[in-house]
């Protein structure tokens, strides 16, 4: 045996195992946590959420926020903050930084979840920041002045069963790598919407009550854009691609947009802007 | 007579054994008070308590009509009809404000619900149980004794030792002519080297953010910003082993000198096992005194200072001979070994040669 082997083995010998550190098992708590009512000024709502189930809607008790956590001790703590002087509240959950588990097969007794209700009188500007969540935002019929929702790894769906009952100023949605969905986003009242995605689905519905001609901005990385849209909304759209595929029947071409064909004659009008690298982008009329 | 005295005092203690077990229970369930009081104070930002002893042990109730000052706390429910300034807490039981009730500040039960048709001020919880520690990280520290927590320490310490000296071995075998040529480099260049080293670390962070920044002009680039940044992270880490190695490799072979009948690259595993086991002598020397928090912490802080050093040392040194590969750098510096047959000249070394010619006798 050479030196060098003697060597080679002498320092795997050296080498001290490991024994696997023993984890704690979850510690499930609930927290119902609310806020009555005060006044009707305009506040800020932030939500953190990493992992779990997540529902947010509307309410029409005197409440500013009623929430309900189902959460592993072990692995995050609650927030619940409301700042009085800023009209600010903070809900949510933080990682205690040891990683958090929607569900496992021995985490006795399921996964995390929180509800969330919001006031439908008090304007709000909304922030939504999520992890890996199964997500329902059905923020139809609120107050919202402004959204802005950035998910990661998130199956998440965005709901506006009714009409916004404030003019949005902008609606900003981030998502990673996720599949999300938006219904009737005619309902939001906004102006402008902006989706950006790295990788997945996005699918836009602009179904809903259309009182305004509303602008869209979207940038989708790698994926699937599905652009569902009334057959009585006139569209210009105006893309931009690498390597995607788009499928421009029933669209005539214009300059450097495409136009549907009832554009000059269509009561209202959506204004689209895609922009992907990867993928297909796939525009649907569907009749109301 | 006597019989009699004994008899009494025989029944006086038995009679006296529940009211001693009475009192310790009520000690127990006082500390218990305590204790939740201080986790409702940590984590549940519960101000104004009361102090243990006015916890109410039992159902409480506060009539319509009258005010309470401060903070109302009882283990079982609460029914509130008249006004508490601060707030009400239960441990075990429902929390009910009626109408016409008041509480200035939180409605809390643990345990319990809260049925708030009065006014709250504050914020309205109801929870399954307390939080289960004041602070649970530091809890899991304090509950191991000082002997395990060294122990901890050293085993942490002596696999991070025996991870780097696989690494180093890796590096030997595979990229041992690198290694070689930046231990080269430090030799030679060991102020340029340290002061490239201190700059290397002021712009990982700014050169980072450039290449991020100019990636996400374009789509296509957004794309490749994950993979420019694990590409970075890894060429940076890369770097910086690579010349920690070398910096090893140079002290253990200042101060450990092989016999002359080994092998090369067994003297350089000599000398860099030498060189890591100097430096993580420094480390185990932290994790040995952990039962002493101040010496843990002086010798952690000489073992960081030596570690940075020889960090920024190392990274400079990769840098300035490009992870090794630019051989020139120390060449450059080194002796130049002539052929045999080239002929030197005083001023640059070798202007002319002349091939040697093969005499008749050797051509034959």
């Amino acid at each position: 045996m050479t030196s060098m082997s003697r060597a080679l083995v002498l320092l795997f010998l050296a080498i001290p195992s490991h024994a696997a550190m023993a984890q704690d098992g979850p510690l499930w708590r609930t927290l119902d946590v609310s806020r009555q009512l005060r006044d009707s000024l305009p506040k800020r709502v932030r939500l953190h959420y990493d992992a779990g189930t997540l529902d947010v809607r509307g309410t029409g008790d005197p409440l500013l926020y009623a929430m309900h956590l189902r959460y592993d001790e072990t692995r995050a703590e609650p927030i619940h903050r409301f700042d009085a002087a800023e009209q600010q509240v903070v809900l949510g959950l933080r990682s205690l930084g040891r990683g958090m588990h929607v569900s496992s097969g021995d985490d006795r007794g399921g996964s995390g979840e929180l509800t969330l209700a919001l006031p439908r009188i008090v304007p709000l500007d909304v922030e939504f920041e999520l992890g890996g969540t199964r997500s329902t935002l059905e923020l139809g019929d609120l107050s919202l002045r402004s959204l802005r929702l950035e998910c990661g790894a998130t199956d998440a769906q965005l709901l506006f069963s009714r009409p916004n009952r404030v003019a949005m100023r902008e609606m900003q949605v981030d998502v990673g790598a996720a599949d999300f969905v938006a219904l009737h986003l005619a309902n939001a009242n906004a102006d402008h919407i902006r989706v950006r995605g790295g990788v997945g689905v996005v699918d836009l519905e602009f179904g809903g009550i259309w009182t305004r001609d509303l602008e869209v901005t979207t940038r989708l990385a790698v994926g699937k854009l599905i652009l569902r849209i009334p057959s009585d909304v006139g569209v210009r759209l105006e893309v931009q691609r690498v390597a995607a595929g788009f499928d421009h029947d029933g669209f005539v071409k214009r300059g450097d947009a495409w136009y549907s064909d009832n554009w000059d004659r269509a009561p209202h009008k959506l204004r689209l802007r895609a922009e992907t690298a990867f993928g297909k982008i796939e525009v649907q009329h569907a009749a109301r | 007579m006597r019989a009699l005295r004994h008899l009494l005092v025989a029944l006086l203690a038995l009679l006296s054994l529940p009211v001693v077990r009475l009192l310790s229970a009520q000690d127990a369930a006082r500390t218990g008070v305590a204790r939740d009081l201080a986790r409702l104070g940590a984590r549940e930002s519960i101000a104004d308590l009361p102090v243990p002893d006015s916890v109410t042990m039992g159902p409480r109730s506060i009539a319509a009509g009258t005010t309470v000052r401060g903070s109302v706390v009882a283990r079982g429910p609460i029914v509130v009809a008249g006004r508490v300034e601060g707030a009400v807490v239960s441990l075990g039981g429902d929390v009910t404000i009626q109408r016409g009730g008041v509480v200035t500040g939180d409605a809390l039960s643990v345990g319990g619900r809260v049925i708030a048709d009065g006014v709250v001020g504050g914020e309205i919880r109801g929870m399954s149980g307390l939080p289960r520690d004041i602070a649970p990280s530091a809890s899991v520290i304090d509950a191991r004794g000082p002997a395990q927590r060294t122990y901890d320490a050293m085993r942490v310490v002596a696999g991070t030792f025996g991870v780097l000296l696989l690494v180093a071995l890796g590096v030997l075998l595979f990229a041992g002519s690198n290694l070689d040529e930046v231990v080269s480099t430090m030799e030679r260049r060991f102020g340029r080297a340290f002061w490239v080293g201190l700059l290397g670390q002021l712009l990982i962070l700014p050169a980072l953010v450039v290449l991020v920044v100019a990636l996400a002009l374009t789509v296509i680039g957004i794309l490749l910003i994950p993979f420019a940044i694990v590409a970075y992270a890894i060429a940076v880490a890369g770097l910086v082993t690579l010349g920690f190695l070398a910096v090893a490799r140079l002290v253990g072979g200042a101060v450990w000198h092989s016999s002359r009948d080994t092998t090369v690259r067994s003297r350089a595993l000599a000398a860099l096992a030498v060189g890591l086991a100097i430096f993580f002598a420094l480390w185990l020397t932290g994790a040995a005194l952990t039962w002493s928090p101040l010496a843990a912490t002086i010798a952690r802080a000489v073992a960081l200072a030596a570690t940075w050093a020889a960090m920024t040392l190392g990274l400079g040194s990769a840098m300035i001979s490009r992870a090794g590969t630019h051989r020139r750098v120390a060449a450059g510096t080194r002796p130049v070994e002539l052929a045999a047959w080239q002929t030197p000249t005083p001023l640059t070394g070798v202007i002319g040669a002349r091939r040697p010619v093969a005499s008749a006798g050797e051509r034959a």
